[in-house]
């Protein structure tokens, strides 16, 4: 963040953006330039230092952008005091002696003084007048420099006229695609009010504050700006506010960002402050045994939060599997009133299937209220594996029961010649059991059942016909088979062919030297 | 039942009950109001003899409150206008009229949770000081630091605007010391984010330039009671006598001086600009932002200025006074902390700025009060209500044009003594942009 000062900002009509500095040769040039300038005036004093930074301010760039550049620069240096005196106390000890008798007015009086002092000390004036002020940011030396990469200065530098435009924000908005959890923990954190609506397939949240209620309030904007690097660390991110740009301007301008125009030009350089709090070395634990495991359940950390009522929920995991969802929370940190108002909550969800894992050692007696509902499995150290499992299969299996009463009352997309269990439960976005379990016990009118598979009865007799053709003229192998077969669009030649009352005569395990012979010849 | 809780700077009203100044809030499922409101809300409620909860306010338990102060009869007069006023509204005295012993009694007499805030650290220790050894208690504080919460707390603007939404509902009273910086538009909030129903105001300066004072009525209350410097001086102030000293800029800074003044100027002709008002003078700044040569313009006038202000020929004048005025107490005023730093090195005296250390800045007001340091030197930050007492000489060698800058700064030197007369020197360098500064100071 930069002071005001030096924000530069382009608006047309009622829209307003940052200038940016493109990442280009010339802007590079420069940064590496100041970069360059701070490296080496490691062991000048800082006024030295400010000298030479302000005369980069006249070649041409803006000066709003050389200044910024410094001020970011300015926060990686270590500045030390020259001397090893104490200025403080040694304008005591002269404030003492100078005010003994009449001011020192004349160069002659002055010295006295200092020698008088430099004596006492058992230093020589010039050092005496080196520690005077020697504690003032001017006198400061410059002790130590990290230095950045040009590119990265100027990402941060863009990242910064971004956050201090945010200073004039009276609401932002945004989207993302993950890292829900650190959002709506820091906009908790920051003491700001988010709603959230569903849009385009996603979510987007509106932040402001408490008493954004009566008036355009600028008041959050520097929380609002601290949002925003969270919010950029997502691979997809959109971002709008509404700004206020002057006191007495009543219009308002808006500012939108997204990161397929504005991702590749700035950047954070480190990790936000107020990172994650809490130990996760327990869902981390969790997170690695489980995908040590072949479930065929997909994992998500963070999945989209979940709207309860007006408040939003964000799971520490969700399980996915065929258009089923179910999610994970572990409770184990929590302070008992935390706890609370998240049982308050999860009472309230009812249509979600949550698991709570609760930390035994932490007590976590409040969660037995909603148990009817919600699993919930208590550890000590480790969360279980086991019962996540056992709930993941009863679920699915419920599911399965479920879907397969549904799917054997409604009418099913079959129209193609062959329709195979797995597409046409991709297609309708249910489990593949489901449809297999609805396949064996539904007749499906002019379709033949091969295995997990419809096909057509028609189809049939059109491969059969083409076969006994083939047949006619002398042997054939399985490769050929399969060829003929696919040929007409069909899958699986071995339940095809011995659908059709056709034996595979195996001579060793070469598909070339089969031989397809109908049954009843063996 | 209706529950009223207090949520960061604001009421909620649980209960879907509609109040006068309160809104419904979809994102809370409640009626909000802001937290001025407060009282009002009250009043409401009872007045409809509605049942209510009342979880809002939670201040800090407070012990029986008791000072020794003795009001004058103009303090007291004060006094009872504003509890007249209904325990809200702001009072205008002169600078060291003591309008800190008026605070005090009322924070006697209403016996409640009190916040004072104030502009500067320097007013938060001071405050701190007196409130510690009136009421014998320890005092909190917020600003400089400190994070400290008790029944009485001084607080700078700054850390009541950031605290807003924790500190806003543990006072039932709050007092605002140099009340004019209260309209800005971040610490105008601390008047909306407060809840506590009994406000003061205490200022030297009612009227702002921007006209913000107009917001003082809704945020304190209004003026319930005023006397000027001329009601007071002589009497319970001291007498003051103001002379302005023209200085010659040195051979070679005039010349550095026309210089630089000359592309200034020449600017202005080229672009047939006239400066006359501050806003005339806003535009031309904000034309620097685009044009080179606007900025250019700017830089040059800038040090033209500088040049005129840290003039070696003033800090010559400076010294030929301090031989005469060496037995007075001194405060020593300047525009740039350059040149505060230049003075405080030539003569050897202490100085004090926003970069001295907060304990060095104790000290040497310590010791000036107790005679020990005789003169001190300073840009801004004495400028407002710091205790400085018996100071009796008053040096002027640069600062902005706005009057109550000019008023402050005589305040310094106001303190009543017996048979004091006090002096305000201005250094002027002699025709230079810094002698109209100078005229619009005393408009």
């Amino acid at each position: 963040m930069l002071p005001s000062s030096l924000l530069i900002t382009r608006r047309w009509r009622d829209t307003i953006k940052p200038v940016y500095v493109q990442l280009n040769k010339e802007n590079l040039g420069i940064a590496r330039l100041l970069i360059q300038t701070y490296r080496d005036y490691v062991g000048k004093t800082k006024g030295e230092l400010n000298g030479a930074a302000n005369g980069l301010e006249d070649m041409g760039y803006d000066y709003r952008y050389v200044r910024g550049l410094s001020t970011l620069l300015d926060r990686r240096c270590q500045l030390e005091p020259k001397t090893t005196l104490n200025p403080v106390k040694v304008r005591r000890q002269i404030f003492k002696i100078s005010h003994k008798e009449d001011f020192p007015t004349t160069p002659e009086a002055r010295r006295a003084v200092l020698n008088q002092i430099a004596k006492e000390l058992e230093i020589t004036v010039e050092e005496l007048e080196e520690s005077l002020y020697g504690d003032l940011e001017d006198e400061l030396v410059l002790k130590d420099f990290h230095p950045v990469d040009p590119e990265a200065l100027v990402k941060q530098y863009n990242l910064s006229l971004t956050q201090t435009l945010l200073f004039y924000s009276t609401e932002l908005s945004f989207t993302t695609i993950g890292n829900w959890q650190r959002i709506f923990g820091q906009i908790k954190w920051l003491g700001l009010i988010y709603t959230m609506w569903r849009s385009d397939g996603g979510y987007e949240v509106k932040v402001d504050g408490p008493v954004s209620l009566f008036k355009l309030n600028r008041r959050y904007g520097t929380s609002l700006a601290k949002l925003l690097p969270t919010i950029l660390q997502n691979p997809e991110w959109r971002v709008k506010a509404k700004i206020l740009r002057h006191k007495g301007d009543r219009r308002l301008l808006n500012l939108e960002l997204d990161n397929t125009k504005h991702g590749g030009i700035m950047k954070a350089l480190r990790t936000t402050e107020g990172k994650e709090t809490y130990d996760s070395r327990v869902e981390q634990d969790f997170a690695t045994r489980f995908r040590a495991l072949d479930t065929g359940w997909k994992m998500i950390r963070e999945p989209e939060p979940i709207l309860v009522g007006r408040r939003v929920m964000i799971p520490d995991f969700g399980f996915q599997k065929g258009g089923m969802i179910v999610y994970l929370e572990v409770a184990g940190f929590w302070t008992p009133q935390y706890l609370e108002e998240k049982t308050k909550k999860l009472g309230q969800i009812g249509n979600v299937d949550m698991i709570v894992a609760a930390n035994k050692e932490l007590a976590c007696q409040k969660l037995d209220k909603i148990g009817e509902k919600l699993n919930i499995i208590y550890y000590k150290r480790r969360i279980p594996i086991k019962p996540i499992l056992l709930h993941l299969k009863a679920r699915e299996e419920r599911l399965v029961k479920e879907q397969t009463v549904r799917l054997k009352a409604e009418i099913l997309p079959i129209q193609k010649p062959i329709v195979e269990a797995r597409e046409l439960a991709e297609k309708l976005g249910v489990l593949e059991d489901a449809v297999k379990e609805t396949l064996r016990e539904r007749e499906f009118p002019g379709y033949a059942r091969l295995g997990d598979m419809l096909i057509k009865k028609t189809k049939l007799k059109e491969i059969q016909e083409k076969i006994e053709k083939r047949l006619h003229k002398g042997e054939l192998n399985l490769v050929e088979a399969s060829r003929i077969i696919e040929a007409e669009g069909g899958r699986r030649t071995v339940n095809i062919l011995d659908a059709l009352g056709y034996n595979i005569e195996w001579h060793g395990i070469n598909p070339h030297s089969t031989k397809i012979r109908r049954k009843t010849e063996t | 039942m209706i529950l009223l809780r207090y949520d960061r700077g604001s009421l909620l009203i649980h209960g879907e009950v509609g109040t006068p100044y309160g809104q419904w809030d979809p994102r809370a499922g409640a009626f909000r109001a802001m937290a001025i409101y407060y009282r009002e809300v009250l009043a409401y409620l009872d007045r409809s003899r509605m049942v209510y909860r009342d979880e809002a306010a939670n201040p800090p338990p407070v012990s029986t409150l008791s000072c020794k102060v003795e009001l004058r009869p103009y303090q007291k007069a004060a006094l009872d206008a504003w509890f007249d006023a209904g325990r809200r509204g702001v009072i205008v005295l002169p600078t060291a009229a003591g309008k800190t012993f008026i605070a005090l009694k009322a924070i006697e007499k209403l016996n409640v949770t009190t916040l004072v805030v104030v502009p500067t650290l320097d007013l938060l220790d001071q405050w701190r000081q007196i409130l510690s050894s009136q009421f014998e208690l320890e005092v909190g504080a917020y600003g400089g630091g400190d994070d400290i919460l008790k029944p009485l707390t001084v607080s700078t603007y700054d850390s009541a605007y950031i605290r807003a939404a924790q500190l806003g509902n543990k006072f039932m009273f709050i007092i605002f010391d140099e009340v004019h910086h209260l309209p800005a538009p971040s610490y105008s909030q601390i008047g909306e984010m407060y809840l506590s129903p009994f406000r003061m105001g205490l200022t030297a300066t009612y009227e702002r330039e921007d006209g913000g004072h107009n917001e003082l009525p809704r945020l304190v209350g209004g003026r319930v009671y005023q006397l000027g410097v001329d009601a007071l001086a002589g009497s319970h102030l001291s007498p003051y006598t103001h002379e302005k000293i023209l200085v010659d800029l040195t051979r070679d800074e005039q010349k550095l001086y026309r210089r630089e003044y000359d592309v200034f100027a020449n600017y202005l002709k080229r672009k047939r600009m006239v400066l006359r008002s501050p806003w005339d003078f806003q535009r031309f700044i904000m034309r620097t932002g685009t044009d080179p040569e606007a900025r250019e313009a700017l830089l040059a006038r800038n040090r033209a200025l500088k040049t005129a202000l840290n003039s070696e020929a003033k800090i010559k004048a400076l010294g030929e006074f301090l031989r005469i005025y060496g037995e007075e107490k001194i405060l020593i005023f300047t525009r740039f902390n350059q040149l505060v730093y230049r003075i405080s090195r030539r003569f050897l005296i202490p100085a004090v700025t926003y970069q001295t250390p907060r304990e060095e800045r104790k000290e040497i007001l310590e010791k000036f009060k107790a005679g020990e340091y005789r003169a001190i030197v300073t840009s801004q930050v004495l400028d407002e209500g710091v205790d400085v007492p018996d100071a009796s000489v008053g040096f002027i060698l640069g600062g902005t044009g706005s009057t109550r800058e000019y008023i402050q700064r005589l305040g310094r030197i106001l303190r009543k003594r017996h048979g004091k007369q006090a002096k305000l020197i201005e250094i002027v360098a002699r025709e230079t942009v810094e002698t109209r500064i100078s005229q619009r100071r005393h408009r």
